[in-house]
């Protein structure tokens, strides 16, 4: 049964969409994607079937030189023993224009909800320090590429330094919850919820230069919500025939908590994300990429202390891709986490059979003890995933 | 699109597009008699190089189930700077550029932008038999191949030199190919490419050209994998500017990023 709020929800979805989509101007750019799911998990005790579905309405506006504007909506449909439940989003929405400074020279900025990448890493990046170093909550391993796709309210300014080179500085400020649009018992879906304060907004600056091969890019971020400078660099280049990458964070508390020494500061709270990714041609129509990321945390445990949730020091995700053919791709990814000696284990196959429409079929098991941080015989320790998407 | 076209044509130094286009803008050559292997090969990627484009095209691979098409639009300064941005609905948005040794390739709903080095280089483009390092070129062929001159044949009514490709390194896609250049104006008029077993692999026909001011091009080209049961993927120039005025913003991570 669909509950009330998810009712209004999917109202005000569809409303929105028919409403964008009848006012829009005939050069309006809309595309939609559809994908249709079926899971098959070990909850520990049974096996559970779920149905799963997802809907993206994408609307972007008329090409224009100095602004754009785009609105993505989406609505995932959960049945879960029978009964429904919807979650809507809105991971995109924002206008971006630019500003011409004189005749030579513009910036542009960006307002709205919209993904920045900062740093460098595909599933590890401690360069990342909006959207943290560590992206296996957020990451889908059944996407090609970009397993993380995590966005923000922000309002970001782009200005360009030569050719190859920028500085962006972000603003993210804290946005009071959505009462009605949560379904219910979500975190902020009480009207009474507190509105946060200014202080707990967060701002940074990246710079990006190329130098010879090499990339550098160091950031800074001051995140309000725990009162705290964070500090990147990432550095990206090539050797052996493979591109190599690595990326560097350090927070420093402040306020009214004493701050620690230098040799704290790196123990406790620092990170290094290091990446290496290889594409090798077989044969002279297939292709197999390679990758391999590493995520260090000083702070975090260095021998195994029997807890699921235990934030262990060390942190692998190898990745294997292999492309056979224009449309077919099998995929094995992983995240390896040594010192307990647990993984999850992803793989499967995608097949892009019509233009824009594609099958596909996963397979995820974890392996490791009870305590281990992956483990056999608990929730989502075995599942299975296959279904279809659409583009059109 | 072809690997093969690729691989052999956009191993030249030409870019972009790819296979499509630069190959293809060739400039009017003058006829030339007892040239070498290597002087026809000259001459071919001399006539790719141009002062400044804009290409409009579209790329169709066809198989048992039906059409692929990706459009895109191009433009490029001499051979070292180049920008495709990719206009169909699947890949709208997606862009890459090169600026001398320099390629990034951008996506807009990561909004990341990632600097293509060492073998990622050749990866494939939007799934196709395309990799970055093909379509933007910065390699000419005489970095992988030795050159002989065979002979000429009549290539559609055209007389065109016969010239075969042996490679120098393991590191290539194709062991040995075989051109037919155009013996007016150094266009590639047909290809093949072959495994070192000695196996066809792909073949490359130019169906059509086209006239902009002084330059004839290839405006269609079908490559056909010889491997496989297929049609063949086509690449199409739908509209083509030479020598225009372009603004060097063109070519910077602000316009790709965009």
């Amino acid at each position: 049964m669909v509950t009330r709020t998810v009712q209004r929800t999917l109202i005000l979805a569809i409303g929105m969409t028919l409403s964008l989509a009848l006012h829009s101007g005939a050069q309006t750019r809309v595309q939609t994607d559809v994908e249709s799911l079926v899971t098959l998990r070990w909850t520990g005790d049974e096996l559970a079937l779920t149905g799963f579905s997802r809907a993206t309405a994408d609307f972007r506006s008329p090409q224009h030189p100095m602004v754009q504007g785009r609105l993505q909506l989406r609505l995932t449909v959960l049945d879960v023993a029978g009964t429904a439940f919807a979650l809507p989003e809105v991971p995109r929405a924002y206008v971006r224009f630019r500003f011409p400074v004189t005749e030579d020279y513009l910036f542009r900025v960006t307002a709205g909800r919209d993904r920045l990448s900062w740093g460098v890493g595909s599933l590890f990046n401690a360069g990342d320090l909006l959207f943290g170093a560590d992206g296996r909550d957020e990451a889908d391993f059944t996407r090609p590429s970009d397993v993380r796709d995590e966005t923000a309210w922000l309002t970001a300014a782009y200005f360009p330094i030569g050719a190859l080179g920028y500085l962006e500085a972000v603003g993210l400020p804290p946005l009071p919850p959505v009462a009605g649009l949560l379904p219910p018992g979500t975190p902020g879906d009480s009207p009474d919820a507190a509105v946060p304060a200014v202080s707990e907004s967060r701002a940074g600056v990246r710079l990006h230069v190329a130098t010879g091969p090499l990339s550098v890019e160091p950031a800074y971020l001051y995140d309000g919500r725990n009162d705290t400078h964070r500090l990147a660099l990432s550095l990206g280049s090539a050797a052996m025939g493979a591109d190599i990458y690595a990326s560097g964070s350090l927070d420093i508390p402040t306020g009214t908590d004493a701050v620690p020494g230098l040799q704290e500061l790196l123990r406790e709270r620092s990170r290094v994300s290091a990446g290496v990714f290889t594409s090798r041609a077989v044969g002279h129509d297939r292709t197999l990429n390679a990758r391999l990321e590493a995520l260090v945390r000083p702070g975090g445990a260095w021998e195994a202390i029997g807890e699921p949730t235990a934030h262990y020091g060390l942190l692998l995700h190898p990745e294997i891709v292999y492309i056979p053919g224009r449309t077919f791709t099998i995929v094995s990814r992983a995240i390896v986490s040594p010192i307990d000696g647990s993984a999850e284990i992803t793989g499967g196959a995608t097949w892009n059979i019509y233009q824009g429409f594609t099958a596909l079929a996963f397979g995820v098991v974890q392996i490791g003890d009870d305590d281990s941080v992956y483990g056999w015989d608990r929730d989502g320790s075995v599942a299975i995933l296959a279904g279809f998407r659409y583009e059109f | 699109m072809s690997r093969t076209f690729t691989r052999r044509v956009s191993r030249g130094r030409s870019p972009l597009l790819p296979a499509v286009t630069a190959l293809l803008l060739a400039s009017v050559a003058t006829a030339a008699s007892a040239l070498s292997a290597d002087e026809i090969i000259e001459r071919m990627e001399a006539n790719q190089t141009h002062s400044t484009a804009r290409i409009e095209g579209r790329m169709v691979i066809r198989d048992r189930f039906g059409d692929r098409t990706s459009t895109y639009i191009a433009y490029s300064q001499g051979a070292e700077r180049f920008l495709v941005e990719f206009t169909s609905r699947h890949e709208e948005g997606q862009r890459v550029l090169r600026r001398g040794d320099s390629l990034y390739l951008y996506y807009p709903d990561a909004r990341e932008t990632i600097r293509i080095q060492g073998s990622a280089l050749r990866d494939s483009l939007l799934g196709s038999d395309v990799s970055y390092e093909d379509m933007t070129g910065g390699r000419g062929l005489a970095d992988d191949y030795d050159f002989e001159l065979v002979g000429e044949e009549s290539v559609d009514d055209r007389r065109a030199y016969e010239v075969r490709l042996t490679a120098r390194t393991t590191d290539v896609a194709y062991a040995l190919q075989t051109y037919w250049i155009d013996a007016e104006d150094f266009v590639l008029r047909r290809s093949e490419q072959y495994a070192r077993s000695g196996r066809l692999l792909k073949t490359t026909e130019v169906l059509e050209t086209m006239q902009v001011g002084d330059y004839r091009f290839p405006s269609r080209i079908r490559v056909t994998d010889e491997t496989r049961r297929s049609a063949g993927t086509e690449m199409i120039i739908e509209a083509a500017e030479v020598d225009i005025d372009l603004p060097d913003g063109v070519f910077s991570l602000e316009e790709l990023t965009w």
